[in-house]
């Protein structure tokens, strides 16, 4: 019976295949078949990789400004309108082009998704639907069956805000029993480069606190939280964090709460969650998912709590760790250069989410 | 010896080349004894396993296959039951736990404390149901036919432990440190663990399959609740970016949070779109408008997952490729359902005010394809200007 692993990608553009196409699955079972006792299992047999796609949402939205602007443009002329009407829609026309538009595909999403609460309920309530309708599938044939999300940048928001509406308390929705922890729990839940806590919404209606809200009695209600199996409000059982310590985009507002969600979470053997910082420099894009997950302090919490902590003993954990290369093929010249340029260019840790757009522009000029 | 033509040595001899058999296949990890860890066959009751860390892989493997192998009668008659509806499944509920509870009583051995951590647990739940007036398997909302955690009995591979955090957590893995000192003792205590996994399956099954009905419905709901957001942002009528920040900052839920429904309105706002006027004084009939929407309303009602009973106005101002005419021109629209809108602008002209019928469609939302509306409104263009 295999695992199902929820794969939640991040901004910019991820067509109908994204997961295959854009080499997240490949990064997963490169790692994967490193292991020995892994590599005797062919992944595919283990796991099911379900790639959540909402980017259609933003997709559709600036595609339609953009060939209703074109129209507009094209008409205005022709009968005579004044200019300030061409001009009201024009700067959209650029919308619906994907190639080296960076601003429509990247950080419009971010703008649109924190931005507009009508976009962010759009996308998390696709999201929920995705879910839900594996989960109750699967849950109809096998009732000790596992899932499992990964996610990556926005995604960690989505995944975040998605298990938080999902598990709402005092909602009544007719799923809420069914789908809210202690009934439903995700096995791992693992955030790789965790944007959650700099896009939290926690308002009166939007409740989503990235580490949880005290309640009257000063207990933690958590939105998504790791705890044992069955535990009220914990939506998944392990929640791996992950951040390289150059990615700017996991600066401002850092997701790195402390002794949280609580102590017995954290003395659990395995911890019930996990926070690992990386440093490797590959390539100077060092917020790919590909680059994150090539580092053993990356993939190997992840499949020993996927799987059991057997499968990747400590003396082999500590081999991948010794033959992990700190600069891989690039050469330290080169890879110190682009560490000099990373370390130069980091946010304030008290940016908001609104400093992501220039983050963004900065990083990938 | 000499008779089956092995040369003769003497009985020293032999004994010492035994000896040395031995401790070779020893030292390999082979011999007489048994082999090492085999948990690959179909029942775990026979695996075997020499340490402790190969206990808990077998046992970790035990959990990916689930209870979908498991081939004992009473796994077969849980596989029929949890299929029943919902009335009949809540009423057997009761004897298929204690079938389990019988199964644990004599699959797990008195010496370890297991068994009875288990039987305990589902001895709480079984008087919880006990507890409980027939009116409770009617109800949505639980009762102790459905309040118990289904999650709580899902073995925990990582950990290996279940019921973690509850005074009956029993802790596997602990057992499996303590016990694989020996190869006899450690198989014991494998196929002790065996059983509290393929157990903690049944139960899990029992729980999950009281749920499936709430769960059937949830899944229904959310997807309702899709279609209507999809409706909303990509198939209604569509909204500008500024017009998006308007609704949104009037879009105001009950609070607490969840997942929710869209908005039954939206203000209209400075919308531009293209129309086509029909002109009924004379001259060229159909002709492109370019239409906007200075302020208007849009209502509907939600009915499953589409909009229903679609009504609202605008008031526009409207600009033709009309050289005689003094533009713009001002008037009114009614909005309908399928994104269509139709109205009348008034606009002057050297030989007076003149009235024009104009009807507009959200062309970009007619259609899917971006190409194909560019076309479309050029050929409706093409065959309103001829």
């Amino acid at each position: 019976m295999k695992q199902t692993i929820f794969l939640v990608h991040g901004m910019g553009n991820h067509p109908e295949g994204w997961a295959k196409n854009e080499g997240f699955i490949d990064a997963i079972t490169k790692a994967y078949n490193q292991y020995e006792y892994l590599a005797k299992t062919p992944i595919e047999q283990r796991f099911d990789f379900v790639p959540i796609n909402y980017d259609n949402v933003f997709v559709n939205l600036v595609n339609t400004w953009a060939s209703n602007a074109k129209m507009i443009s094209a008409l205005a002329g022709e009968v005579g309108a004044p200019q300030a009407i061409a001009k009201l829609t024009g700067w959209l026309e650029g919308a619906g082009e994907l190639k080296g538009n960076f601003a429509w595909t990247h950080a419009a999403d971010v703008l649109l998704y924190r931005g507009f609460r009508l976009v962010r309920e759009r996308v998390c309530t696709s999201v929920a639907n995705q879910i839900v309708s594996v989960v109750n599938k699967n849950r109809k044939q096998h009732a000790d069956w596992n899932w499992s999300v990964i996610a990556h940048s926005l995604g960690t928001a989505v995944t975040h805000d998605t298990f938080a509406r999902i598990g709402a308390p005092n909602q009544g929705w007719p799923g809420q029993l069914a789908y809210s922890a202690p009934n439903e729990q995700a096995q791992v839940v693992m955030m790789v480069a965790n944007v959650s806590k700099v896009l939290e919404v926690k308002t009166d209606e939007e409740p989503y606190d990235a580490y949880g809200r005290r309640d009257n009695d000063g207990d933690l209600v958590t939105t998504l939280a790791p705890g044992y199996g069955g535990q009220k409000g914990r939506s998944c059982r392990y929640y791996v964090n992950v951040r390289h310590k150059l990615d700017p985009f996991t600066i401002p507002k850092m997701f790195n709460p402390l002794d949280w969600p609580d102590r017995d979470s954290l003395l659990a053997k395995p911890p019930r969650y996990v926070f690992n910082e990386i440093e490797h420099i590959h390539d100077a894009n060092v917020h790919d998912f590909g680059h994150y997950f090539k580092n053993p302090d990356v993939h190997v919490p992840l499949f020993q709590r996927l799987l059991t902590p057997d499968a990747i003993s400590p003396d082999e954990y500590q081999q991948a760790k010794d033959k992990f290369r700190k600069f891989g093929t690039l050469g330290e010249d080169a890879a110190l250069a682009i560490r000099k340029k990373l370390l130069d260019s980091l946010p304030a840790g008290n940016s908001t989410w609104m400093d992501l757009g220039a983050i963004y522009k900065e990083f990938f000029k | 010896m000499r008779t089956l033509g092995i040369p003769a040595c003497s009985r020293e001899v032999y004994s010492a080349l035994a000896l040395v058999w031995l401790v070779a296949m020893g030292a390999l990890g082979a011999g007489p004894t048994h082999a090492a860890s085999q948990c690959t066959g179909s029942d775990p009751r026979a695996w075997v396993a020499d340490t402790a860390r190969d206990a808990r892989i077998c046992l970790s493997e035990l959990r990916e296959r689930g209870i979908a192998v498991c081939d004992r009668q009473i796994c077969k008659e849980l596989n029929t039951w949890k299929d029943k509806p919902r009335p009949e499944l809540a009423v057997e509920s009761t004897r298929m736990l204690k079938m389990i509870r019988d199964s644990v009583d004599q699959s797990l051995p008195a010496s370890t404390d297991a068994g009875p951590k288990f039987s305990r647990e589902i001895d709480r739940w079984l008087l919880e149901m006990a507890m409980s007036s027939r009116a409770d398997l009617a109800r949505d909302s639980g009762g102790p036919y459905r309040s118990e955690p289904v999650q709580g009995w899902n073995y925990d591979a990582a950990a290996h432990t279940l019921f973690t955090g509850k005074p009956n957590e029993i802790r596997v893995g602990d057992a499996l440190e303590r016990e694989c000192g020996t190869p006899a003792s450690c198989a014991a205590a494998l196929k002790s663990g065996a059983e509290v996994v393929t157990h903690a399956a049944m139960v899990q099954t029992v729980a999950s399959a009281l749920l499936k009905d709430l769960r059937q419905q949830g899944a229904e709901h959310v997807d309702l609740l899709d279609k209507r957001w999809k409706s909303y942002l990509e198939s209604a009528r569509f909204q500008y970016p500024w017009e998006l920040a308007i609704n949104d900052r009037r879009y105001k839920t009950a609070g607490g949070g969840g997942l929710v429904s869209p908005p039954e309105d939206q203000v209209i706002f400075l919308h531009p779109s293209v129309a086509v006027r029909y002109n009924t004084q004379g001259g060229t009939r159909f002709q492109p408008t370019l239409l906007l929407e200075l302020l208007g309303t849009y209502r509907w009602k939600w009915n499953g997952g589409d909009q229903s009973n679609q009504y609202g106005g605008s008031i526009v101002m409207s600009w033709t490729d009309a050289a005689s005419e003094k533009k713009p021109g001002w008037g009114a629209m009614a909005h309908f359902k399928n994104n269509w809108s139709i109205g009348f602008v008034r606009h002057g002209s050297p030989s007076g005010d003149k009235t024009s019928l104009i009807l507009s469609a959200d062309l970009a939302k007619l259609f899917e394809d971006k190409d194909h509306v560019e076309s479309t409104l050029k050929k409706l263009l093409k065959s309103a200007i001829q």
